[in-house]
């Protein structure tokens, strides 16, 4: 198999999982994909120094996160403003909770939002997440406990607990301290 | 809201997710076209990289200050793919390129600050540049066929130039008159495999000798040339060719008593004391960390003489090049200072 084979074979197992990171760092299904795509892309350039080792994943989830932090700091506002809303689709049940999860995520600065995507939804450990973040242990775990402490200020009282608000009426009374 | 939780939420996050578009054939394409264009750069940066040496002269304050005597600031020349930049060490601004046309690999400074003696690589040439105008005067020609001015250096008194001139075959220096830019008569270090792929120049400061370190697959030597008579000595031979690599640099302490030879490549970078009195080496200190470090490779002593700044380059993507701070008295290194991946050169304001 040559490189590009087993490169593309690689982006092509891992593009989905990536892009689901790049989404919660970036809010939006399209920029994400441009992220990966510019990530893979740098993977590519390394490809024969990085395929020896097992690393693969953790090394194009680091340069997703380089690329993405490092666009944030050229240009801030990425999000285009329309005045025409697009026609919605039906509404999936947890289409709420998914809004008022991202409106929270984006309150975050980069590198803190970074640190709760990569702690919480891929479940990397502390050093995992310093380490591929380039900063110290302690750094890491103050930043979420910021970022924590923050969500839950936004989330408090928006969103019930976990699962659809739908089904979790009941759930809603005894909602432990978000 | 505990973790579970926010894991629970993220997931709610990530529902209606829209099909992916072809990310792997797009990023392949992506990545050729970039892999096409740092290669490009690494060609150009390869042939620049020799060339950024930096210099400082004190400026004399002659326009800017009523005082004469102290150096009002210190201007660095930092060569570059083309020719030279002035660069002002007070505001860290560059001033206006001077173009020279050449591929400059070093840089020296004459004593009294006034003139910048440029080594260029291709054509093995050195041009003297004024520094009170910024302007180039006329090359001095080296020899003719396949060769490469690597290193320059200047005696204390001003008024010899000396230039590491590498052949194909052989390495030799030229001395150059300062007074009348003229080149004297080559001194030959010796053949293969004496010669080598890098090398490095220095004056003690009692100008008596020039020492220059010579680098190839078979190691590293050090040949102290003597200025008087212009004749080599007894080369020092530093260590085998797995210590060694492409990069070299060499500096000498204030007391004249010491010269620190640093040689660079895949083994790792490796500082080597050689005591001037005797012409031979000292243990050697071991400063980088096997395939890390990297083809660059920098010294610079304060000038108090206590310690040795060492630029080690990263041969890896993703880790650091370093500058190692050595004590001279101990010989010991001191806690790596992170800095950008391969380091050309340093210098530090007199």
């Amino acid at each position: 198999m040559t490189s590009e084979e087993e490169f593309t074979e690689f982006a092509m197992a891992t593009s989905l999982r990536l892009r689901r990171t790049a989404f919660l760092l970036c809010g939006d299904w399209h920029t994400a994909e441009d992220l990966v795509q510019s990530a893979l892309a740098k993977v590519f350039v390394s490809w024969r120094k990085i395929r020896r080792h097992d690393a693969a994943y953790a090394y194009a989830e680091r340069t997703l996160l380089n690329v993405y932090l490092g666009g944030r700091r050229l240009k801030r506002p990425r999000e285009i403003l329309t005045g025409d809303l697009p026609e919605d689709p039906v509404l999936p049940p947890n289409l709420e909770t998914r809004i008022v999860v991202l409106d929270a995520l984006a309150t975050l600065p980069p590198r803190a939002r970074a640190v709760v995507v990569l702690r919480y939804w891929e479940d990397l450990s502390v050093d995992q997440v310093a380490d591929m973040l380039g900063c110290s242990v302690g750094n890491v775990k103050s930043q979420s406990a910021r970022a924590l402490c923050k969500l839950r200020a936004v989330l408090d009282g928006t969103i019930a607990g976990p699962g659809s608000p739908g089904h979790s009426q009941e759930t809603n009374h005894h909602t432990e301290g978000i | 809201m505990d973790e579970t939780t926010l894991r629970e939420l993220l997931d709610d996050a990530l529902i209606h997710e829209s099909p992916i578009g072809p990310v792997a054939h797009n990023a392949l394409q992506a990545g050729i076209r970039l892999r096409g264009r740092r290669r490009a750069q690494r060609i150009a940066g390869s042939m620049a990289a020799l060339a950024v040496i930096a210099a400082t002269i004190p400026v004399v304050a002659q326009s800017h200050s009523p005082n004469a005597v102290a150096p009002a600031e210190a201007i660095m020349y930092v060569a570059a793919a083309n020719g030279v930049t002035p660069v002002s060490t007070a505001t860290n601004t560059p001033g206006t390129p001077i173009k020279l046309g050449t591929q400059p690999g070093s840089i020296a400074i004459t004593p009294d600050g006034k003139t910048a003696y440029i080594a260029n690589l291709s054509p093995a040439t050195v041009i003297p540049v004024s520094t009170a105008t910024n302007t180039p005067g006329k090359p001095i020609k080296l020899g003719g066929g396949h060769t490469e001015a690597i290193a320059i250096a200047i005696t204390p008194d001003g008024k010899t130039a000396y230039v590491v001139n590498v052949l194909p075959k052989e390495t030799r220096v030229i001395p150059v008159s300062t007074a009348t830019n003229r080149p004297g008569k080559p001194i030959n270090l010796g053949g293969s495999p004496a010669t080598g792929t890098a090398a490095a120049i220095a004056i003690t400061p009692d100008g008596k000798t020039a020492y220059v370190v010579s680098v190839n697959a078979a190691g590293t030597t050090v040949i102290p040339v003597s200025t008087a008579t212009n004749t080599p000595g007894k080369p020092i031979r530093l260590g085998d060719g797995s210590a060694t690599g492409p990069a070299a640099a060499i500096a000498i302490t204030p007391d004249g008593k010491t010269a620190y030879v640093v040689s660079g490549g895949a083994a790792g970078t490796t500082v080597i004391p050689v005591s001037t009195a005797t012409n031979t080496p000292g243990k050697p200190i071991r400063l980088g960390g096997g395939s890390v470090a990297g083809d660059a490779a920098a010294i610079a002593i304060t000038p108090d003489g206590k310690t040795a700044y060492v630029a080690r380059g990263a041969r890896i993507a993703g880790s650091f090049g370093a500058v190692i701070p050595v004590s001279t008295a101990t010989n010991m290194p001191g806690k790596p200072i992170k800095i950008g991946r391969m380091p050309q050169g340093i210098v530090i304001t007199p």
